[in-house]
């Protein structure tokens, strides 16, 4: 029985939510060309969300692999009560993070550089992005979802797992430390 | 309006001819305005506008464990869980007293006569 990644690569004429539940069945019965089928369907989002926490595109690329990664090792435990793209985003925001917290000397290294680099410049934009470089990486991680992504707090609380008390209070602290910072500036 | 007032309402994203009024005067603000508003913009531009090249999913496919690896760090996992259960079952087993029968038969043990006996000298006092 052809399986569906070798059915996507004829004609196409299924539903796109039917192929998407086939590839992810297929992909926990460990079909990986089905998973292939199904991080082709998703890297770009992936890439786009990942990009916007990360300058380097090897860190970009790092983070999107390690997301389509834990999709293939927590799989299973995905229900379908929500979307499977929200699934995977809340994954991506975790590796994110994650990374975000453990390289956090590096990065606040190379912000440190780029502010420097745009100190000279007399762009207002580059002098915003100086100023933004001065912010913690968790406080800019929540900034670029409300003010980035545009989501409300019910909806950062769901994809990140946390309570939308945890969120408005993170989210608090974070403007508060923006404002001081673009005072200061 | 004062200033923390102004720049509490630009920090949440509002803007109305009061604000406007106030921006007019007062310079301090207006820098802040602006540069709540170069903020905005920059959140919501990608820093890395990338897009992944077609190589992407042969290169996550070749990274994904096999199935065998898979059930391997599940077990590692589930070790210290194991491990802690093992010494519960160890402690309760351990801690099960001697069954009537076990009293009944046979002599008593050395730890036997000295639980029993501390008994019987508690209970004479």
């Amino acid at each position: 029985m052809p399986t569906l990644a070798h059915a996507i690569m004829g004609v196409n004429t299924i539903d796109p939510a039917d192929a998407e539940a086939r590839l992810i069945r297929e992909s926990l019965a460990g079909d990986q060309d089905a998973f292939a089928a199904l991080v082709r369907r998703y890297q770009g989002r992936v890439f786009r969300l990942a990009g916007r926490f990360f300058r380097r595109p090897e860190e970009v690329e790092e983070v999107a692999q390690e997301t389509f990664l834990r999709t293939w090792m927590k799989l299973g435990t995905y229900r379908a009560q929500a979307p499977f793209e929200h699934w995977l985003t809340r994954l991506c925001l975790r590796c994110a993070y994650d990374r975000l917290r453990r390289s956090r000397t590096e990065t606040e290294a190379l912000a440190q550089d780029e502010a420097e680099a745009a100190a000279t410049d007399p762009n207002a934009r580059l002098e915003v992005e100086r100023l933004l470089a001065r912010l913690p990486a968790a406080d800019r991680f929540l900034l670029i979802l409300l003010e980035g992504e545009e989501w409300s707090v019910a909806e950062i609380a769901e994809r990140l797992g946390w309570t939308q008390v945890n969120v408005k209070v993170r989210a608090h602290r974070a403007r508060k430390r923006l404002r001081r910072i673009l005072e200061e500036g | 309006m004062d200033c923390g007032t102004v720049r509490d309402r630009l920090l949440r994203g509002a803007r109305d001819a009061s604000l406007d009024v106030h921006l007019g005067t007062c310079a301090d603000c207006a820098r802040f305005a602006h540069r709540i508003s170069a903020a905005r913009e920059a959140f919501r531009q990608p820093v890395v506008p990338i897009e992944p090249d077609p190589g992407f999913a042969s290169r996550v496919v070749a990274r994904l464990p096999r199935t065998a690896e898979v059930l391997g760090w599940a077990a590692l996992r589930a070790l210290p869980a194991a491990f802690a259960l093992a010494l519960t079952l160890a402690w309760l087993g351990w801690s099960q007293p001697p069954s009537a029968a076990s009293l009944l038969t046979g002599e008593p043990s050395p730890e036997m006569i000295l639980t029993y006996g501390a008994f019987a000298t508690e209970a004479g006092r």
